[in-house]
């Protein structure tokens, strides 16, 4: 498989504050690649200097074998963009933005714009863009970054702000992007939409890359939730002290229990059977339940991104994720808060 | 239409563009159209000022001619007239678009940093030219409809003789939008230096000790109006279109080198 964007030690710092730190990623052609974190955890940034916005304090960065600090211009060519914090030229319509975006990429039809407008509802695009909803102004943004049909799309939070069925469409689109050959790499905290369409997940805790993975794998490695209901009494003593169970607990129900657990299920299995049983439920884990036990307390994404139907604390589950079964695992250093020039989100969440 | 940096400034500048010429081009033709009503008025106006008070004001025209009655109404402010729109319009190039965290998508399409300033900076400049043409036909038409018995054609080319000035606020204005990531500061600077230059510059022709300094100040270059008495001086032209250009060459180099924020 060919490379298409590679990076090598990339880092970043601004004053004292090291924003991204030592990132190596590879991602190779016609893949969706996710690369997920918190608001702060880097992405933007590691982002921004792939598009030669900003540029590294060491380290490379190549996008189809080229550095893109010495070739921005030409790289910039195959690349579509769509900025996390969008902003849009809001005296134009959305159909002279296209017509503009197109021309500095020297493509002058505008049926596929106009197409993916259609697609994504936008609702006139004669309208000025500072009279749009921030969801239409969202679909314009995503227009505007494929437009020309980019060889790579570099997608910054590109759902933000979009209700489920337009999400859905955008997962659609790109789906069909890959299938017509587009890499897609794309930051998000929405780890529904990552599991969703991703082929590959980076997961970036403050600056660093700690995980890069399938989906598949990355939850494979990860612990199961599990809920029996019993005829009778639970047998939580025993059940608790089965090897792979790191929590077993009773949320009220008195003939009902919850486990999380790790390896295999024989063990749970023979112990139950001992027993009557009304009902037996297994599920894995959400991928933001993996994400999650890659944070602290400290530094977990807010209550409004979290949605693991459970209410194991952070910390339990971290417990979870055993350190000696990662894919590719670096060293999570920590990283000293400081003075620098950074977006505000993300020296917000730093903070 | 917008098929380039160059065609979107435009339109972006349009109404700017459109405001000033009306309000410019009126201000030239009144000046010209009520000259005949107040001109025997004009001739002893100034007679109980001092040499150097006079010629800061008057410069070298006869304060009871056509000549000195536009270089007193018209050509002491052109310059800070023009300086507005420039500094209004260099500050949004770079500054304001970054302010307005547009800068960045716009970056992020294959176009060098070079380019973009460039065909910003040649957005402004045509509506920097449409401007002095619009005064210029603002001045001839008053002019024509009160019978002012002036020179029409030196004129107007001594109204578009403000073009070198306005290359050189252009150039300074790129360098501060290219400086600053806040339009405000890019303009408040560039504002701050147009105004003590002005400021100082009047000073020096009052007080005779701080003339040998008025040859460091863009506006001892900027010609006052002298075409419609005698000739440009090239010199001076060369003056202020050269440090516009260093200054906009001085913009290119920090803008290329400098990170983007928004």
């Amino acid at each position: 498989m060919e490379t298409v964007l590679r990076t090598h030690k990339l880092s970043k710092r601004f004053g004292k504050f090291v924003a991204v730190r030592d990132l190596d990623l590879d991602v190779e052609r016609g893949e969706i690649y996710g690369f997920l974190g918190p608001n702060g955890a880097g992405k933007s940034t590691t982002i921004r200097m792939l598009l030669d916005l900003i540029r590294p304090s060491s380290g490379t960065a190549e996008v189809f074998g080229r550095n893109v600090r010495k070739h921005g211009t030409s790289v910039r060519r195959r690349i579509g963009y769509l900025p996390g914090e969008l902003a849009l030229y809001e005296n134009l319509s959305p159909r002279q933005l296209y017509e503009y975006s197109g021309s500095l990429y020297g493509v002058s039809d505008m049926s596929y714009a106009l197409e993916l407008s259609e697609r994504l509802k936008v609702t006139n695009v004669d309208a000025k863009i500072g009279s749009l909803s921030q969801g239409n102004k969202q679909k314009v943004g995503i227009v505007q970054a494929l437009l020309h049909k980019p060889q790579l799309a570099i997608l910054d939070e590109p759902t933000n702000a979009l209700d489920p069925l337009v999400r859905q469409e955008v997962y659609r689109i790109l789906n069909e992007a890959r299938e017509h050959g587009t890499t897609v790499f794309f930051s998000s905290h929405v780890l529904a939409e990552a599991e969703r369409i991703c082929d590959r997940v980076a997961i970036i805790r403050e600056g660093e890359l700690t995980r890069v993975g399938t989906v598949e794998e990355l939850k494979a490695i990860s612990p199961r939730r599990m809920k029996i209901s019993f005829a009778g009494p639970v047998p939580l003593d025993e059940l608790s002290a089965i090897n792979g169970v790191s929590d077993a607990r009773m949320n009220g129900d008195p003939h009902t229990v919850d486990l999380l657990v790790r390896g295999n299920m024989d063990a749970i299995v023979k112990v139950a059977s001992r027993y009557n049983v009304d009902d037996f439920y297994s599920e894995d884990v959400s991928l933001e339940e993996i994400f999650l036990g890659y944070y602290g307390e400290s530094d977990a994404p807010p209550a409004s991104m979290s949605n693991t139907g459970t209410d194991q604390p952070v910390s339990e589950v971290q417990q979870l994720i055993p350190p000696d079964r990662v894919l590719e695992e670096r060293p999570i250093v920590a990283v000293p808060a400081g003075d620098g020039e950074l977006r505000d989100n993300e020296m917000d969440a730093r903070r | 239409m917008m098929h380039s940096v160059f065609m979107k400034t435009l339109y972006d500048l349009r109404w700017n563009v459109l405001a000033f010429c009306i309000g410019l081009g009126m201000l030239a033709f009144f000046v010209l159209f009520i000259y005949p009503s107040v001109a025997d008025a004009q001739e002893g106006m100034f007679d109980g000022l001092a040499g150097e008070a006079a010629q800061a004001i008057l410069g070298s025209a006869n304060p009871g001619t056509p000549e000195g009655f536009l270089n007193v109404q018209l050509f002491s402010f052109l310059p800070l007239f023009l300086a507005i729109f420039l500094i209004i319009s260099s500050s949004a190039a770079i500054a304001g678009e970054e302010g307005d965290k547009t800068l960045g998508v716009l970056m992020a399409r294959p176009v060098s940093r070079w380019r973009v300033l460039t065909e910003k900076a040649a957005a402004i400049g045509v509506g920097l030219v449409v401007i002095t043409l619009a005064m210029a036909l603002g001045a001839v038409l008053g002019a024509v409809v009160a019978g002012v018995d002036i020179d029409l054609v030196k004129m107007a080319l001594a109204i578009v003789a403000a073009i070198p000035w306005g290359l050189f606020v252009l150039g300074f204005g790129l360098f501060c939008s290219a400086i600053f990531k806040s339009r405000m500061w890019a303009a408040l600077l560039a504002t701050g230096v147009v105004v003590a230059a002005y400021m100082f510059n009047s000073l020096t022709e009052f007080v005779t000790s701080l003339v040998t300094y008025n040859r460091f100040l863009p506006m001892y270059y900027y010609n006052w109006g002298d075409p419609l008495i005698g000739s440009l001086n090239w010199n001076h032209v060369a003056v202020l279109s050269g440090s516009g250009l260093v200054f906009y060459l001085l913009a290119m180099l920090v803008f290329e080198r400098r990170e983007i924020v928004g």
